[in-house]
């Protein structure tokens, strides 16, 4: 995915900069939460997995000009790795959703303490054992492919190191 | 930032995208697939999870809770790192190659 933000002293893109980095350290965070059952217990698991839907949505609605872009010229040229960063991206999507759709439906927590019982189904757990695994493999890859990206605004926004300003683009 | 429109647009378009996918997922239920994994879960004995996590009743020594934590920890960097720096290896050999290539594709 290729931004280019030309000037970052329009205070508008400044704003948006840090907003969108902003949301995805906050996905990072809530990511790393949910993919670590065993050390922060099932409760903070499955309340973490309703938290992410927030943070998950404002990420393809920030990158949504993208989605659409690409989409509409799948078929034209394109460089090939925009094309495999296209596909991954549905693949991630994919995963995400199914990993959340069976989560609930082996809610152990969550659902039990707003009065929802269920019983906990061995093929949804399965699945969802399965989906998460290999979404946490395709998350790495997809954090690989934006590596400038969140280099480049992790210095900016976070270790607030200043260099050339001009220099803070888009994922690529 | 996108406009309201488009934020309106997007959030239709990924909750009607998430519920096709949700009821085609839904379906595998009812497979014969599920049913296979149901079956070889009872005649292993298992229901659930079988997470540590999930055994209530249990105490764990402060000594094996750290243990546990930075191992569910160290596992989120393997799954993710391993993969990532894999991705990384690749991307620099292909942008070099690219480089060198006389004829590059056009980006965006």
């Amino acid at each position: 995915m290729t931004e280019h933000i030309a000037s970052t002293t329009d205070p508008k893109r400044i704003r948006s900069g840090h907003v969108r980095a902003g949301v995805n350290l906050a996905f990072f965070i809530c990511m790393v939460i949910v993919l670590a059952p065993n050390a922060t217990g099932i409760a903070v698991h499955e309340w973490a997995s309703f938290v992410i839907i927030i943070p998950f949505f404002a990420h393809m609605i920030m990158d949504w000009k993208w989605i659409v872009r690409t989409t509409k010229r799948l078929f034209a040229r394109m460089s090939g790795e925009r094309r495999f960063n296209y596909f991954l991206d549905w693949l991630l999507f994919f995963l995400f959703v199914v990993a959340m759709f069976t989560g609930v439906l082996i809610s152990e927590s969550a659902l039990p303490a707003i009065g929802i019982n269920i019983v906990i189904d061995p093929f949804w757990s399965k699945l969802h054992d399965t989906s998460s695994n290999i979404m946490s493999a395709v998350l790495g890859v997809h954090l690989a492919m934006h590596w400038k990206w969140i280099a480049t605004n992790v210095n900016k926004y976070i270790l607030r190191r200043s260099g050339n300003s001009q220099t803070a683009q888009g994922a690529s | 930032m996108p406009s309201l429109k488009e934020t309106a647009w997007a959030i239709v378009f990924i909750t009607l995208a998430s519920a096709i996918l949700i009821f085609a997922v839904a379906q595998l239920g009812n497979s014969g697939w599920a049913d296979s994994v149901r079956a070889d879960a009872l005649a292993g004995g298992k229901g659930g999870h079988g997470h540590a996590y999930s055994e209530t009743g249990k105490s764990f020594s402060p000594l094996i809770f750290i243990a546990i934590v930075a191992g569910s920890l160290l596992k989120i960097v393997f799954a993710l790192g391993i993969p990532g720096l894999i991705t990384l290896g690749v991307l620099r050999f292909t942008r070099r190659k690219r480089k060198r290539s006389p004829t590059v594709p056009a980006e965006n």
